[in-house]
């Protein structure tokens, strides 16, 4: 072991806080080198300087000033508590308060969008048939909940399978082969809604056609 | 080294004391929220935190100040602190974090002027004597950085082990030990001036 190796680690061997195999090695050889020895004995009577000092710096009467300064601390970081539990009570309420009122709101809104059918125009075959029995409300279940459809206020409605278009083909020039209506000059307007089992029928008095 | 076991001993005597009958009955009293146990906890150990915290910092308004952070943390959070581990190796533990926060706030230290005391080799009463010995132990620790400084107190002042020494400071074992060995090599180059200022003054007289 080096003369040098020993200067950086002699801090370390006065402190005991070299391993067994290393301390071994160092005692060994501080045993026959006086330089190192030397550097050995300055760095134990600095280490016991600094100790001696240090107990000159030992508190010794008690610190009532220091309890006092903690016990204002805790006082006041109590009364802060305080204040701040009324206020925290009233955000929590006020926000519970929102929430109510933003969910019932939602409900509201949700339930008139769904009272009104979806409404798309298809061509379909039409006939005026005899007057047929008024049109009850069907009840059909949506969405695990029942609800009434609207009536649709019709002298007489028969229900008919809608005649497929052929591809390409004009609205105006299919409705033009559809059977006219009875009356003259009258305008028929069909409408099919969300349920493919009721379709709106118009019917018009007023003469011209289909444009 | 009997003077380096001693400081082990010391320590160790401290800790331990927390885990007699009377400590435990006021620790819990103060978890219950009793403010006299609490009190009573501070005036056990308010002495030991304000002289580590003078130590790591360097001044006694700020080992106060430290002080009194610590026994705040240690109210604000006394009441999930388990009584059946060492409170006081709890209590420790807060005032290095404290110290370690507030010397880090501090501005860095100005240079050291290494000025042999005139009073030394006069005849001096007990406190002068004391606070002389004060102002030594601070321009040797001003010397070092506040690793370094945070370490050797930890280590040799405090006689604790390397392992918990690494374990208070957040850091590995082998920087401890650099850091250590890197603190005693500038305290011996000051104790080496020191003497040889002071046998120059001795001589100049």
């Amino acid at each position: 072991m080096s003369c040098t190796h020993i200067t950086e680690i002699i801090p370390l061997y006065v402190g005991n806080d070299l391993d067994d195999a290393e301390t071994e090695r160092i005692t060994n050889h501080l045993l026959s080198c006086d330089p190192c020895r030397s550097l050995e004995s300055q760095y134990r009577e600095s280490s016991a300087w600094l100790k001696s000092v240090s107990m000159s710096d030992v508190e010794r009467d008690p610190l009532p000033a220091l309890r006092v300064r903690v016990s204002q601390r805790i006082d006041s970081a109590n009364r802060s508590q305080q204040l701040k539990a009324p206020i925290r009570i009233a955000a929590v309420l006020a926000t519970a308060a929102a929430l109510l009122i933003a969910s019932t709101l939602s409900l509201y809104l949700s339930a008139s969008t769904k009272s009104v059918p979806e409404i798309a125009i298809v061509p379909g075959r039409v006939e005026a048939g005899p007057a047929a029995e008024p049109v009850s409300p069907v009840r059909r279940k949506t969405r695990s909940r029942q609800r009434m459809l609207p009536i649709v206020p019709s002298p007489s409605l028969t229900m008919l399978p809608p005649t497929p278009l052929a591809p390409g083909a004009h609205l105006s020039a299919q409705l033009a082969k559809l059977p006219t209506s009875p009356v003259e000059n009258s305008v028929r307007i069909e409408i099919q809604t969300a349920d493919p089992t009721i379709r709106i029928i118009w019917l018009s008095s007023e003469s011209g056609g289909i444009e | 080294m009997p003077g380096h076991a001693a400081g082990i001993m010391l320590v160790t005597d401290n800790l331990d004391r927390s885990r007699e009958g009377p400590a435990d009955e006021m620790l819990v009293r103060a978890k219950a929220g009793d403010s006299e146990a609490f009190n009573v906890l501070m005036m056990r150990h308010e002495q030991r935190v304000v002289r580590l915290a003078w130590r790591l910092l360097g001044s006694r308004e700020d080992a106060l100040d430290a002080a009194q952070e610590t026994f705040f943390r240690v109210f604000r959070h006394l009441g999930t602190f388990d009584e059946r581990r060492d409170f006081a190796a709890w209590l420790y533990r807060i005032a290095v974090n404290v110290c370690r926060d507030l010397a880090r706030k501090r501005r860095p230290e100005t240079p050291l002027e290494l000025v042999v005391e005139s009073a030394v080799g006069e005849a001096q009463e007990d406190e002068a004597i004391e606070a002389q010995q004060r102002r030594l132990l601070q321009k040797a620790l001003s010397t070092l950085t506040a690793k370094e400084r945070a370490a050797i107190v930890l280590r040799d002042l405090e006689g604790i082990e390397t392992a918990e020494v690494a374990r208070l400071l957040n850091c590995t074992q082998s920087t401890i030990r650099s850091q250590i060995c890197s603190a005693r090599m500038k305290i011996r180059t000051f104790h080496e001036n020191y003497i040889r200022l002071d046998n120059e003054a001795g001589k100049g007289q």
